[in-house]
């Protein structure tokens, strides 16, 4: 294990959400993923706990913890419920921190109390015809005197149920040859008359965090509540992404942490052909690389929250930690089903929930092929790397 | 000893090399080295094989089997210094390795050599610890040294992705090269961060998994970060000229040195099985 310089107070928020893991969500993961339950009950305790404040300075009624040890917190979620840790994750790192970065004095004061203590965040971005190609997005907002008035639908929208404050970017300049500087940030009350959930998805993993289409129907936005500068919101998403990244790389470092646990006790108790599966040579090494996988993941991700608690440039880094832990999960979990045979393949055991909840982390906060494109790029320079327009 | 050879050796002046691998059957023409101990001298026979650095080499330190039985002693393992010099010692020709070719490998041939008591290292029963300190510490010079043959072969592929033009479409324009450039920058830096957790393991009771684990990784880096290059180059890479196929090479032993990439799996694997348990 890497011995990580945390500080006393980390260590113990750490072993916190360790036995708050083993004890709130430990009994419910298995049954809340089969019922695609948000578990309402647990995550009042997480935010009494102090869990959606971790990024929030304490000024505003957060506990501002380092980058470091916000993602051994969802590191240790992920180990029990990814879908539990996605909740927090996003919230933390793509809902409210951009509001502590570019969001004005008074905003702050309005917003960032109530996420860290009542009011979950949700990050709006994609739509139908924009995923990776972000800066497409067409979700409209009219000026209208001292509001923004927004029309149209944002999709696989995480929190949409839960969330109190919304985090959407809309087209606020028409002028098709502006592209992501059209762009502008606003933040959504969830009580806004013509907002409202279009869609529940019905995912494959992760099933007990919500994500959902949004409708905006004529909604209107007072100006104060746009974040940044007009036309300036795509900087905004793509900072905010970039802190995202190192919360999927810590999701999915915690899946495959799991995903291993179980697939080592198994191999160590299973018995065939008159000796337990880790007595075979091909079950040894594939012990050896799911863990060797991990490593490498774990010190990646680490690597990339150091970088940005430093205060240096860390958006290669995240890529390259997302990138790496994301695919590192699917293989890890894929292993660990194959080690534990038909038994891995029914509900009755955990891993095929792991193996369903990795996936998607090679998927979004940027698909592993968006993330080679930044990383080509840090290498190559931006003009020789084109596939993207972020 | 210290006194006789550490400052000849930290000077330069000998060079040193590790004997541990032994053949790969036992036969009678190549039986493994074997240590007869009597009480005034030792008495060394058999061969040792892919000795890096051999050739030139002015010291040995041989990991040897002790002979069942003699003088009452178990059989076991014993370490010795063996100066180049001794009289029935013989460097066989250089091996013809695919890679790291100019590091002088060969076999150690030894025919009733006598080496004196006084140049055994250790006491018999810490042979076997001191010989898996040595592996660890083989692994991860291995392990950086995977690391900088995978940064020069990235390097050069990177250089070429920049500068060169094929039907007027710059070779890092493809998203088959970017795609492989972000691959080797992935595998590169935790690669690095694996060499220096290593280092940083080294008084930890789990060194050797640490050094095992890293070069495990940052030789399957090596080799895949090399490869990828040769396709960045073209027909370029199969070209000695180019040097890329030289790293491939190289690099391919990172995988085969000090043990094979299955036998540091399975150190690997005995460490987590000996956690759990």
């Amino acid at each position: 294990m890497i011995t990580l310089d945390l500080t006393e107070e980390e260590r113990m928020i750490i072993e916190m959400v360790r036995d708050f893991s083993a004890t709130e969500l430990g009994g419910v993961a298995h049954e809340i993923d089969i019922e695609k339950r948000v578990p309402l009950e647990a995550i009042k305790k997480m935010q009494d706990l102090g869990l959606f404040g971790l990024l929030i300075p304490e000024e505003y009624g957060g506990s501002n913890v380092r980058a470091i040890a916000s993602a051994r917190v969802i590191e240790e979620l992920s180990r029990v419920c990814a879908a539990v840790a996605i909740t927090v994750s996003v919230h933390n790192a793509v809902g409210a921190f951009p509001i502590r970065m570019f969001g004005t004095e008074e905003q702050k004061k309005r917003f960032l109390p109530r996420l860290a203590t009542d009011a979950i965040g949700a990050f709006c971005l994609s739509e139908a015809d924009s995923g990776s190609d972000a800066a497409s997005l067409k979700l409209r907002a009219t000026r209208d005197g001292d509001a923004w008035v927004i029309d149209g639908t944002k999709l696989w929208v995480t929190n949409a149920t839960l969330a109190g404050v919304f985090l959407v970017f809309v087209r606020s300049d028409p002028d098709p040859s502006l592209g992501h500087k059209g762009i502008t940030a606003l933040l959504v009350e969830r009580d806004t008359p013509g907002l409202s959930v279009s869609k529940l998805e019905d995912k494959m993993g992760i099933r007990a965090s919500d994500t959902a289409e949004l409708a905006f129907d004529s909604v209107r936005v007072p100006v104060e509540n746009q974040l940044g500068v007009e036309g300036e919101g795509f900087k905004v998403a793509m900072s905010a992404l970039d802190n995202g990244r190192i919360g999927v790389g810590a999701q999915a470092l915690g899946i495959a942490r799991a995903a291993f646990g179980e697939a080592l006790r198994y191999a160590v108790q299973r018995r065939q052909f008159g000796q337990p599966l880790a007595d075979f040579e091909a079950i040894r090494l594939m012990l050896a690389r799911m863990d060797t996988d991990i490593q490498a993941a774990a010190l990646l991700v680490y690597r990339a929250a150091s970088m940005k608690d430093a205060g240096l440039a860390y958006g290669p880094e995240a890529s390259m930690a997302k990138l790496y832990a994301s695919e590192m999960a699917t293989r890890v979990a894929h292993a660990a089903v194959q080690i534990h045979g038909g038994y891995g393949y029914v509900k009755e055991y955990p891993v095929e929930r792991y193996y369903r909840d990795a996936r998607v982390t090679e998927i979004y906060e940027g698909t592993s092929e968006m993330q080679r494109i930044v990383i080509a790029r840090s290498v190559l320079g931006k003009k020789r790397s084109r596939g993207s327009s972020s | 000893m210290k006194t006789t050879y550490l400052p000849k050796l930290a000077r330069g002046e000998i060079l040193g090399a590790v004997a541990i691998s032994d053949p790969a059957t036992s036969s009678a023409e190549e039986p493994p080295a074997c240590a007869v101990v009597t009480d005034e001298a030792i008495r060394l026979r058999g061969t040792k094989r892919f000795v890096v650095g051999a050739v030139g080499a002015g010291l040995f330190i041989v990991y040897a089997s002790t002979e069942r039985g003699a003088h009452d002693r178990p059989p076991g393992r014993m370490l010795l210094a063996v100066p180049s010099t001794t009289p029935g010692l013989t460097v066989a020709p250089r091996d013809p390795l695919v890679g790291v070719r100019a590091s002088g490998s060969a076999a150690l041939e030894f025919d009733d050599c006598v080496v004196p008591t006084a140049m055994v290292i250790g006491q018999a029963s810490e042979a076997r610890r001191i010989g898996k300190e040595l592996l660890a510490s083989a692994d991860l010079v291995v392990a950086a040294q995977a690391v900088g043959i995978g940064t020069a072969a990235m390097e050069k592929a990177v250089e070429r992705a920049r500068e060169r033009e094929t039907d007027e479409t710059l070779v890092g324009s493809h998203q088959s090269v970017q795609f492989m450039i972000a691959e080797m920058q992935l595998q590169l830096n935790a690669s690095r961060l694996f060499v220096q957790r290593a280092v940083d393991a080294r008084s930890e009771s789990d060194s050797a998994y640490q050094a095992a684990q890293a070069k495990a990784f940052a030789g399957r880096a090596a080799v895949e970060t090399a490869d990828r290059a040769i396709h960045i180059l073209g027909g370029d890479g199969s070209l000695a000229d180019h040097g890329i196929e030289r790293h491939w090479r190289d690099a391919k032993t990172c995988e085969l040195n000090p043990s094979t990439r299955e036998s540091a799996q399975l150190l690997v694997a005995r460490h987590l099985l000996e956690e759990v348990s």
